[in-house]
């Protein structure tokens, strides 16, 4: 016991004057050790709290992370799910081969054979490429999404070509309100349903169809 | 007073060293968070650099007598060192990649609290946007500018439904996840950045003949948007307001589609309010542009000898109907250009030396 008296005594000279008495000086000293201690304590949680707030967010983020690097989000999972259920919308069907909005365009590519021309377009600052494939009566254009690219809309050019349901460009406004029903949005020159996240749209010029269009969601 | 040796400590005493210390806890705090938001923060020097291009005109001496206001179609496609050499015009551009209309007038008004030029050139493609687009151009566009009331009000037109404007506060609540991505790079530019334009202008060298550019798809609707025209008719009021004289452009870039009916549009509105309107895609042989040679991706932006041959046109409008007159001979501008085009003429050496030897990435 004494033995560790004498060693809490030597720790307190090292902060106390050598000819420190003890009394009401001594109280002061250890007022101001306490306030150093409570100093230290306050830049200690400072320190704590900003590491907390900083990694605190770490699973919080829900939009694209913005820098030099493509980051996993929120979106892209989204574009994912669309993509795996991507059949249940509206589908352009040509020949054995079933083109959906938001499917990867690998998966197709292929099979569609050489196009008649292809266009690529670099967005700025490098956010990936969007393609454009052109064929004789349809033409499919992509949006990049991470490492994929995928299906963002489909465009019929001309009546050798038709929607799944059987509206090809000679048709008009009332065959799609025959087909498709009444419930489309009517926006401009334009007449568009939507379905499991698909959008299929017409263009019309007095009530005849001048385009047909299946649009991705995402746009 | 300081307290004398032996003396008790007195209540004041305490209270004003607590003050202290609070004070500069807070202030360590502050610090750390600053610096680590300072590194966490893309620096978009070795690529993506457009991210880089809004800042840079705060080191600029502003007094430009004519400023670019927009998105690719101007920092990508007209050389401000031709405009100068042959023309004496000392202009700047203030591009970002995708910049909204809202943006380009946010920038507008913030650039005329630091300067009044004469002219203020905007690219009009911006009009086919009504609403934000992607969180990773707003930030390129955005996060380069001071704060100020202007700052405030392009955030809030700016944010898509995911973004938070706490985030654009204190960024390093956005981008603290770079945490395991820092690379080198975050910490050589820590305090200072690179210059990656000049006067605004993005450079590129290379080639890529354009070929197979699809046309325009039928539109339901070819009405710019009610947002569109609202910040138009606001950057008008702005020019008008500071005595600026706004010219409208279309860059003579092949790819997005401009249609007839948008061009019909903005011809009626320049007409409405007695704005010069310049169409530069009808220009372009008059231009003498080679979309074979004079652009670097397909027709969508032109290379450096496309941007000089724009620029070389274009001022000639510029001096001849906006009245400017040539500033060669200005000794402080001389001197400010001559280093301009050393690191110009340099960069385009570096560009084509990396060409030739097969390692040039576009950067």
């Amino acid at each position: 016991m004494e033995k560790l008296s004498a060693k809490w005594i030597n720790k307190r000279k090292v902060l106390l004057p050598e000819n420190n008495q003890p009394g009401k000086e001594q109280k002061e000293r250890k007022v101001e050790w306490k306030m150093k201690k409570n100093k230290i304590r306050r830049i200690v949680w400072s320190l704590y709290l900003l590491g907390v707030l900083v990694v605190a967010g770490c699973g919080g983020s829900s939009t694209e992370e913005v820098s030099e690097k493509d980051y996993e989000s929120d979106d892209q999972k989204t574009k994912q799910d669309q993509e795996n259920q991507s059949q249940a919308g509206y589908v352009f069907q040509i020949g054995e081969i079933e083109v959906a909005v938001d499917m990867d365009i690998s998966l197709i590519e292929e099979k569609l054979g050489e196009p008649d021309s292809y266009f690529e377009q670099p967005s700025c600052a490098a956010q990936g490429t969007a393609r454009i494939f052109t064929y004789s009566s349809f033409e499919i254009d992509t949006y990049p999404d991470g490492e994929k690219d995928l299906v963002g809309s489909i465009i019929l050019k001309d009546d050798n070509v038709a929607t799944a349901e059987g509206i090809d460009l000679s048709m008009t406004k009332e065959d799609i309100l025959a087909v498709y029903g009444e419930n489309g949005k009517e926006e401009g020159n334009s007449l568009e349903y939507e379905k499991d996240g698909m959008k299929l749209c017409f263009i019309l010029e007095e009530d005849k169809i001048v385009s047909i269009e299946y649009r991705s969601k995402v746009f | 007073m300081r307290r004398k040796e032996g003396e008790p400590v007195g209540g004041k005493d305490i209270i004003r060293n607590r003050a202290l210390r609070i004070v500069v806890s807070a202030a360590v705090l502050l610090a750390a968070f600053y610096l680590l938001q300072r590194l966490f923060m893309p620096k978009y020097m070795s690529s993506v650099v457009e991210g880089a291009m809004i800042a840079e005109y705060y080191g600029e001496k502003k007094d430009h007598d004519v400023i670019f206001i927009g998105d690719c179609e101007l920092y990508e496609n007209i050389s401000p060192l031709v405009l100068w050499e042959e023309y004496g015009i000392n202009s700047y551009i203030r591009g970002s990649a995708q910049q909204l209309l809202w943006q380009s007038y946010y920038l507008a008004e913030e650039t005329f609290t630091y300067e009044t030029p004469k002219v203020l050139v905007f690219s009009v493609l911006a009009m086919k946007y009504d609403e934000p687009q992607k969180e990773a151009y707003n930030r390129m566009t955005l996060d380069g500018m001071r704060w100020s009331a202007s700052k405030v009000a392009s955030i809030k037109a700016s944010m898509t439904k995911e973004e938070r404007f706490v985030e654009y506060v204190f960024p390093l609540l956005r981008y603290h996840s770079r945490w395991s991505e820092l690379t080198k790079e975050d910490f050589q530019y820590f305090w200072k950045r690179k210059k990656v334009t000049h006067n605004g202008y993005y450079m590129r060298v290379d080639s890529l003949p354009a070929k197979d550019v699809p046309k325009g798809r039928p539109l339901g609707d070819y009405e710019f948007g009610e947002q569109a025209w609202m910040y138009l008719e606001k950057l008008t009021d702005l020019c008008k307001k500071h005595g600026v004289k706004l010219v409208l452009v279309k860059a003579p870039s092949l790819y997005p589609y401009w249609y007839e009916e948008w061009d019909e549009q903005i011809k009626d509105y320049a007409k409405e309010h007695g704005l010069a309107y310049y169409n530069l895609l009808e220009a372009a042989d008059e231009i003498g542009l080679d979309y074979q040679k004079d652009t670097y991706d397909g027709g969508l932006h032109l290379n450096l000898s496309g941007a000089e041959k724009l620029a070389s046109y274009f001022g000639n409008i510029l001096a001849k109907d906006c009245g400017l007159s040539s500033r060669r001979g200005e000794e402080a501008l001389e001197q400010s250009w001559r280093k301009k085009r050393e690191l110009y003429n340099g960069e385009a050496l570096r560009q084509m030396d990396q060409q030739e030897k097969g390692s040039f990435t576009g950067k």
